[in-house]
């Protein structure tokens, strides 16, 4: 025997084109209604895409005017610190002798804080 | 057409869910060979088959909405194949019409590949199996799917498809004329 049994299915190219077609058409529905969601979620974004722009150019400039300015008393007074240990470790280190507490005392009077302020 | 036939199942499902038709038709071209053949070890008949595959596209592409498309579409929809087919079988209330190589009245005949004395023989011998050997017999032996592919189709591994195969084969071999020497 040289051959296996034949299929049970039909073999006809014509019966598997006609029963996709039924099928195609059993599924236009569906399709359709999930072509439509998808085309009115998309649509929905697109219509309102201008307004959504502007509304986020404003939002942000809102936001850059909202910011608080810098503060020139703060800055200066972190210059102010960031300068003085410097001065500080060149007496400590260029000297011919370590200076006393006392000395530095009177050299570098401390700065509070609060100073001046009522 | 020619991208959507490169992409796989699963994107092309994932389009058919945003309502690609062209995608759609491309699944239904893939898989309505393999899901009649499915279909057809549960109903034995064809026109029943045909129901079953439709029934179970219908069904398919109403719940694409919940198909998740990072998994595999082949064993989604053969599920829901297996399912409507099993509902099927269950409601009319037989498996199969049984009748040996039932020929299709709606067919041109073709020529026999076989003499109609043997194949009745062998068809005789696949019946006698075990459902699930029969199944792996006509999807591998008869239809010509590849054995995983009628895993996908059953919902089994790989390595059961095999396994029923070969000792479906062996049991066949016994029966037949070792003559013939068709599952050698």
């Amino acid at each position: 025997m040289a051959d296996v049994p034949r299929s049970q299915l039909p073999q006809d190219p014509e019966y598997w084109e006609k029963l996709a077609q039924r099928i195609r058409g059993d599924a236009s529905g569906p399709l359709a209604a999930y072509a439509a969601a998808h085309d009115n979620w998309y649509g929905l974004l697109a219509r309102r895409s201008p307004w959504l722009v502007s509304a986020s150019a404003a939002a942000m400039l809102i936001l850059w005017l909202a910011l608080p300015t810098s503060d020139s008393s703060v800055a200066f007074r972190w210059m102010e610190h960031s300068v003085a240990p410097n001065e500080i470790a060149g007496t400590l280190i260029g000297g011919p002798a370590p200076p006393s507490v006392d000395a530095l005392m009177v050299q570098f009077p401390p700065v509070l804080e609060n100073e001046g302020e009522p | 057409m020619s991208d959507a036939q490169d992409r796989t199942d699963e994107e092309l499902a994932g389009a058919a869910k945003r309502g690609d038709a062209v995608a759609f038709d491309v699944l239904v071209r893939r898989y309505l060979r393999p899901a009649m053949a499915l279909a057809w070890q549960y109903t034995r008949r064809v026109e029943d088959a045909e129901d079953v595959v439709q029934d179970a596209f219908h069904r398919a592409v109403r719940a694409l909405a919940d198909y998740d498309d990072r998994r595999p579409f082949s064993a989604w929809f053969y599920t829901i194949v297996r399912n409507v087919a099993r509902t099927a079988i269950s409601k009319d209330g037989r498996r199969a019409a049984l009748a040996p190589l039932t020929l299709l009245e709606d067919e041109p005949p073709a020529p026999p590949a076989v003499d109609p004395v043997v194949a009745a023989d062998i068809e005789r011998a696949i019946e006698a199996l075990a459902p699930m050997q029969q199944s792996c017999v006509r999807l591998c032996d008869i239809e010509g799917f590849t054995s995983v592919e009628a895993a996908q189709m059953l919902g089994v591994g790989e390595g059961t498809v095999r396994t029923h195969l070969h000792r479906a084969r062996k049991q066949l071999r016994g029966e037949l004329d070792p003559q013939q020497g068709m599952f050698s």
